[in-house]
């Protein structure tokens, strides 16, 4: 008995550490829809000069309002069935709406739970926009593309 | 000696025995923390004086808050497997125990996240999760330390690793707590029970 208690004492503070120790939520609760942009000519990515995007009657609150941009992280509704957004590039200005199902997801307990959303169908306007492919439909909180936007 | 019979100087024979325990780890946390209660205990019969089948039994209720959800679960579990006393019989005497055990584990339990809030560009949404029945199982090995402290009375302490190898529950909504197992942030859930146990000899 007496060998093994260094081994007992050196367990017990082992766990005492492991279930005792405070954990903080280190994971990515931002989900977002990630667009990358594309040239319809070139098949190429590349970077919009000027752009302005914001939600329908959300105006005052603008998603983006940059000079350059390659890539578009689009917050979705996860209180509705749909999300409309407006993408202004120079003077073209086109609508995209993106119909969807979101469901809470849980990730861990000091997390607590994200929105998912499965892109069901996306509907927009041509003005500027060419085309848009829809790569990967569920939307989650990593990096993966979910959309190709060809202007 | 009791529980022991001395056949001859070098044979000591440990009589089979019953014995009953409960836990009291979980009503001690109870007192500090009211969100959480567990009350368990087993039954175990000693075959010799290596090996005990060990019934173990319970119920949970735990409760959870934070900034963005509630979660709420309440259940029963039970857990059967083995403890294997690593003490040799001139050392355990036929009263003390140091030794392994390992167990199957079955929770059988209601959850529910009757609030998640979301904050967000579109303003905050408040959304809930029903309630759902979830069976889980998993499996268990342990390390404990036993004494008899007076006749047939025995104290005794367990450290516990889990590692759950099914839960039914729906894939969005993953159980935050499993009753008899634990949280379930952790692949192996370490946990410690402190027992009181009545020990009942049999007359072979």
């Amino acid at each position: 008995m007496s060998k093994s208690l260094p081994l007992l004492v050196l367990s017990l503070c082992i766990l005492c550490f492991w279930a005792c120790s405070t954990e903080g939520c280190d994971e990515e609760l931002d989900v977002f829809l990630r667009s990358t942009i594309y040239e319809s000519g070139t098949g190429e990515q590349f970077t919009l000069d000027s752009i302005t995007i914001f939600g329908l009657n959300r105006a005052d609150s603008t998603i983006y309002l940059m000079d350059e941009l390659n890539e578009v992280n689009l917050p979705l509704d996860p209180s509705g069935i749909s999300s409309v957004f407006i993408i202004q590039s120079g003077t073209k200005v086109d609508t995209l709406e993106v119909s969807y199902i979101s469901y809470p997801y849980y990730l861990s307990k000091s997390c607590g739970y994200i929105y998912r959303f499965e892109i069901d169908e996306i509907f927009y306007t041509s003005s500027g926009i060419d085309t848009i492919l829809i790569i990967n439909s569920l939307v989650n909180n990593n990096d993966e593309e979910n959309l190709r936007t060809f202007f | 000696l009791t529980g022991l019979q001395a056949q001859d100087p070098d044979t000591i024979i440990v009589p089979r025995a019953f014995d009953i325990g409960i836990d009291i780890s979980g009503p001690l946390i109870y007192v500090i923390d009211k969100d959480q209660l567990n009350a368990e205990g087993f039954f175990s019969y000693r075959l010799n004086h290596k090996y005990s089948i060990i019934l173990e039994g319970g119920y949970s209720n735990f409760n959870y808050e934070q900034y963005n959800y509630i979660y709420n679960c309440d259940g029963y579990f039970g857990r059967i497997g083995t403890d294997i006393n690593l003490l040799k019989p001139k050392n355990s005497k036929g009263k003390h125990y140091t030794g392994i055990g390992f167990r199957y584990g079955l929770s059988v339990f209601n959850q529910e996240t009757p609030w998640i809030r979301n904050d967000g560009y579109w303003g905050t949404f408040e959304s809930a999760g029903k309630r759902e029945q979830v069976n889980a199982h998993f499996f268990e090995s342990n390390f404990g330390v036993k004494a008899e402290l007076f006749k047939n009375f025995i104290i005794g302490w367990s450290l516990r690793l889990r590692i759950l190898i099914y839960s039914s529950s729906n894939e969005n909504y993953k159980p935050v707590y499993i009753p008899g197992f634990g949280g379930t942030d952790r692949t192996l859930q370490p946990g410690m029970s402190y027992f009181l146990v009545w020990r009942i000899p049999f007359k072979d």
